[in-house]
């Protein structure tokens, strides 16, 4: 407890959510610091996938990775990877993933699910309403606001769309924050410790690289850097193609293995990947259809296949290294965050870029939804000592003649972050000036991602380059960008009508919501369950502590075998999913109870009055 | 923004790229820069000591697509003209011509720049050249 | 709407001390940042973001030697509209444009003139080091007596300072794409 301050007033609660590619995690803030909320059955991952099952019903977590296994078809899995996306973007890495795509996905994919269409977004407001659930039912109490931890490279489209996904979830995402950022907040809890620190964050599908200033509570993000399609999805992919060619040849199969063998061939090949972490050598084992297929494979030859994954996180070092100013002597620890760095190459290879032994103390898969809840109670206010300083990871920048980018804001600017650029007319009487947004490093727009096309509406019709048209872009502490114009001339704000290249516009994000209300139903109704059995709770311990009064013996037998019943009739609906029935039985162990409540009161009201006078 | 295809071309496909030779009376030299960018922009004319119409005009630029597009753009237009109708052409001209964006108003500025120095420089010679015949 | 020196609460001078500044961003942070407003309606979380964003522009600017001197140059007056050739030195102007010659002689070409193009960059370091090195003296030197000739000195410095860095990137870019 030592470094809160802690104010005791009541407040909505935020949780923390850590919405991983291979595994998703909720944490909270309690009296001694943040905790992960385990799921009923104990545990504290929840696996990202989600299934539509055979009646149609959408599960997600544990279920549908389970479902993996039995219905690959209708199952999804490290969608992470799909978010903010286009179709173009992703061609070449559905090869490896099973999924299917509808028609009409370039701007935003629409997976094929047996019958139903899900965008990436929509699947994973499942996992988090699974996540959600999961809070409410440990902490007895709706949960509503929401901190959700996204790779601190993830550019404007791919933030959005993690947005969207809460929104359809029913949460309100108060901050989206950059994961090693966030396991820098957990880690800097209880070292309080200044200096600076790198966090090596080596995910399912993401690598992310910070270096950030801890100084006195402040966690300044001095450089970021990463690549948010390389992860431990790579290597088991890597593992997975041999794998098959060996089945192909051996089995002398006519026509590839089919999706339930990949599935648990896929299950195998991870299985040996995270035991070579430990041991010398492990096995594939698949047996299937009555085949077998049993392959060695030992450490020397896992890191022969995954030297060149490894090697790709080293540029993206480097770089921020470079972009920070700082040489590897000064940094002062290097934090290990993301299941991936459990393999021993990738230690050493930090070791060796580093020339540091690399902080492992903290659980690799568990501080990023950790930093999420400090900077949940950071939110609501609970801690107030400390502060996160963050950076946009892309620079920001409009496209000009011949295709050049003119950047207007830089990478690694800390957010919020502003910029201001003038625009006029090319035309007598022109009312609109179209201005297209790039994010990216490169100098033509046609190698930066487009995020938007801004048309700035309503200009006064003046003469051509006479008009000056005054407009703001502003990253804020979510590293999404807003865009607002003002006509210099009229002093007028001008109409800016967004058009997102990629991702879902806000009307389809709302039906999205609308869609999900028949879910937020269910939701709801939980909800007043939940609430439903804190009341419960609360007259049954009350009328515990009566029957110890000396009003309890003041009753008549009736009366007292009454209020007995309706005691019992309360328990025995108390695990029933009926709030209603649930409030008719508190109403009326209410009713049962009136008498009591008014002798206890009269015997106190009485021994007060006999303390007064006299 | 959208630009003509004609924008574009200059960009792509800058004209009389190249350099003439400095020494010679009958060529003009501008060499000028832009500070908060870091242009730099060396334009040249050849006139006509007979005709006072310049034949030939020439440029070499290194820096922004936008300040190549220009000084191009005023190659093409000092083609065939007298030196005081070079003189006229403004930098709005060329935003004009090129829809330029305001942060890139600079670079027609430079262009423009560039063809005064260039006549200046010109100017400057055939003075002396008269200057040198008068005094033999 | 105030400067950036008064936003972090300093005198308006060029000299600076990196530390006090690095103090005074972080107590403003913790006053403005939008993690303070979170709980806050709607109209003062917006307060906050407008405010913080400025501050960290302010931070940005200030911290950095070059960025500073040019934001004075703006305040004073020195760096409004474009800026005409005539204000560069044509020795630079000349300079500069053998340079980019001599730069685009190696470029595209093999292996071979990388020895070439490591010994340029070398040269634009040690020209960029030199232009710098001068500045804590102007700096200083405006400080103390606000003079607009300090100004335009520090100007001609920064205009240099530019050039070579355009140089510096493009050489850095060839060496890359020979890499």
């Amino acid at each position: 407890m030592g470094n809160f301050q802690i104010d005791f007033g009541k407040r909505d609660r935020v949780v923390g959510i850590d919405l991983g590619t291979t595994n998703s995690l909720v944490a909270f803030m309690d009296l001694t610091g943040p905790k992960v909320i385990p799921d009923p059955s104990g545990s504290n991952l929840v696996p990202s996938v989600v299934a539509v099952s055979p009646d149609g019903a959408i599960v997600a977590g544990p279920e549908a990775r389970r479902m993996l296994i039995t219905h690959p078809e209708r199952t999804v899995y490290s969608v992470k990877r799909l978010m903010g996306r286009g179709l173009a973007d992703v061609g070449e890495e559905l090869k490896l993933f099973p999924f299917r795509i509808a028609e009409g996905s370039e701007s935003v994919i629409q997976l094929l699910l047996g019958d139903r269409k899900l965008t990436p977004p929509e699947v994973s407001a499942h996992v988090l309403r699974h996540l959600k659930r999961n809070a409410e039912e440990f902490l007895g109490e709706p949960v509503t606001k929401a901190v959700i931890t996204v790779p601190a490279y993830f550019n404007d489209a791919q933030r959005q769309a993690t947005k969207d996904a809460g929104r359809i979830a029913g949460l309100d995402v108060l901050r989206l924050v950059n994961e090693p950022t966030a396991a820098s907040l957990a880690y800097g809890l209880d070292k309080r410790k200044d200096g600076i620190v790198a966090v090596y964050d080596f995910g399912g599908g993401t690598f992310d690289i910070s270096i950030l200033k801890l100084h006195e509570g402040i966690f300044e993000v001095l450089a970021t850097n990463g690549d948010t399609h390389l992860g431990g999805d790579d290597i088991d992919n890597l593992l997975l193609r041999i794998a098959l060619e060996d089945i192909a040849s051996e089995w002398e199969l006519n026509a590839p293995l089919d999706p339930e063998g990949v599935q648990r061939l896929r299950r195998a090949v991870i299985e040996a990947k995270e035991s070579l972490s430990f041991f010398p050598s492990a096995r594939i084992e698949l047996e299937y259809q009555g085949h077998a297929y049993r392959r060695e494979i030992d450490r020397a030859l896992l890191e022969k296949l995954i030297a060149p994954i490894i090697d790709r996180t080293l540029g993206p070092c480097r770089q921020c290294l470079r972009d920070s100013g700082l040489t590897p002597e000064q940094i002062d620890e290097v934090v290990m965050v993301g299941g991936s760095t459990r393999i021993p190459m990738v230690r050493s290879a930090v070791e060796a870029l580093f020339r540091s032994h690399p902080h492992t103390d903290l659980n690799p898969d568990e501080v990023v939804a950790l930093g999420a809840a400090v900077q949940a109670a950071i939110l609501s206010g609970e801690v107030e000592d400390k502060l996160l300083l963050d950076v946009t990871p892309l620079s920001l920048g409009i496209e000009t003649m011949g295709g050049v980018v003119s950047k207007l804001i830089h990478r690694n600017s800390t957010i919020p972050a502003s910029a201001t650029e003038s625009f006029t007319t090319a035309v007598d009487g022109q009312r609109n000036v179209l201005i297209h947004v790039l994010q990216g490093e490169r100098e033509l727009a046609r190698d930066c991602r487009s995020l938007a096309r801004f048309d700035l509406k309503d200009i006064d019709p003046v003469p051509a380059g006479m008009a000056r048209i005054e407009v703001r872009f502003l990253i804020d502490a979510n590293g999404i960008l807003s865009v607002t114009a003002v006509d210099k001339r009229t002093g007028k704000e001008t109409g800016v009508e967004v058009k997102p290249s990629y991702g879902l516009t806000d009307e389809q994000v709302e039906k999205m919501i609308l869609e999900s209300f028949e879910k937020a139903g269910e939701d709801f109704a939980a909800r007043q369950v939940l609430e439903a059995r804190v009341e419960a709770d609360n007259i049954l311990r009350a009328t515990d502590k009566a029957k110890q009064n000396d009003a309890w013996l003041a009753l008549s037998d009736a009366e007292r075998a009454a209020i007995d019943r309706a005691i019992n009739e309360l328990l025995v609906v108390y695990h029933a999913e009926d709030h209603r029935l649930i409030l008719q039985k508190i109403e009326s162990l209410n009713a049962a109870t009136q008498k009591l409540a008014e002798t206890m009161m009269n015997a106190a009201v009485g021994t007060a009055l006999k303390g007064t006078h006299i | 923004m959208a630009y003509s295809n004609k924008v574009l071309d200059h960009y792509n496909h800058p004209r009389n790229v190249g350099s003439m030779d400095k020494s010679d009376p009958n060529v003009g030299t501008g060499m000028v820069g832009a500070p908060e960018c870091g242009d730099v922009m060396k334009l040249q004319v050849k006139v006509n000591p007979a005709t006072g119409i310049i034949e030939e005009a020439k440029f070499k630029t290194f820096g922004c697509g936008s300040a190549i597009a220009s000084s191009s753009l005023a190659t093409e237009w000092l083609h065939g003209k007298t030196v005081d109708e070079a003189l006229a052409i403004k930098n709005t001209d060329i935003v004009n011509e090129l829809s330029l964006p305001p942060v890139k108003i600079h670079c027609s500025v430079l262009a423009e720049d560039a063809i005064k120095a260039a006549i200046a420089d010109y100017k400057k010679k055939t003075a002396q050249n008269a200057d040198a015949v008068a005094a033999n | 709407m105030s400067g950036y020196f008064e936003l972090l609460g300093l005198p308006p001078a060029l000299t600076l001390d990196a530390a006090e500044l690095q103090r005074l961003f972080y107590e403003r942070s913790r006053q403005w940042h939008p993690d303070r407003f979170a709980r806050k309606p709607e109209e003062e979380r917006q307060r906050a973001l407008d405010l913080s964003s400025r501050l960290n522009d302010a931070y940005r600017t200030l911290r950095d030697p070059v960025q500073r001197a040019q934001y004075v140059l703006a305040q004073e007056g020195l760096d409004a509209g474009p800026q005409r050739s005539a204000d560069v030195p044509p020795e630079l102007l000349e300079e500069v444009f053998e340079l980019n010659m001599a730069l685009e002689e190696l470029r595209g070409g093999d292996i071979s003139v990388r020895p070439q193009l490591e010994a340029a960059r070398a040269s634009f370091l040690g020209m960029l080091a030199a232009a710098e090195a001068r500045l804590p003296e102007l700096f200083a030197a405006w400080d103390a007596a606000r003079r607009r000739e300090t100004l335009a000195e520090i100007r001609g410095v920064l205009d240099r300072r530019k050039y070579i860095q355009n140089l510096v990137n493009e050489v850095e870019k060839e060496l890359s794409a020979a890499a």
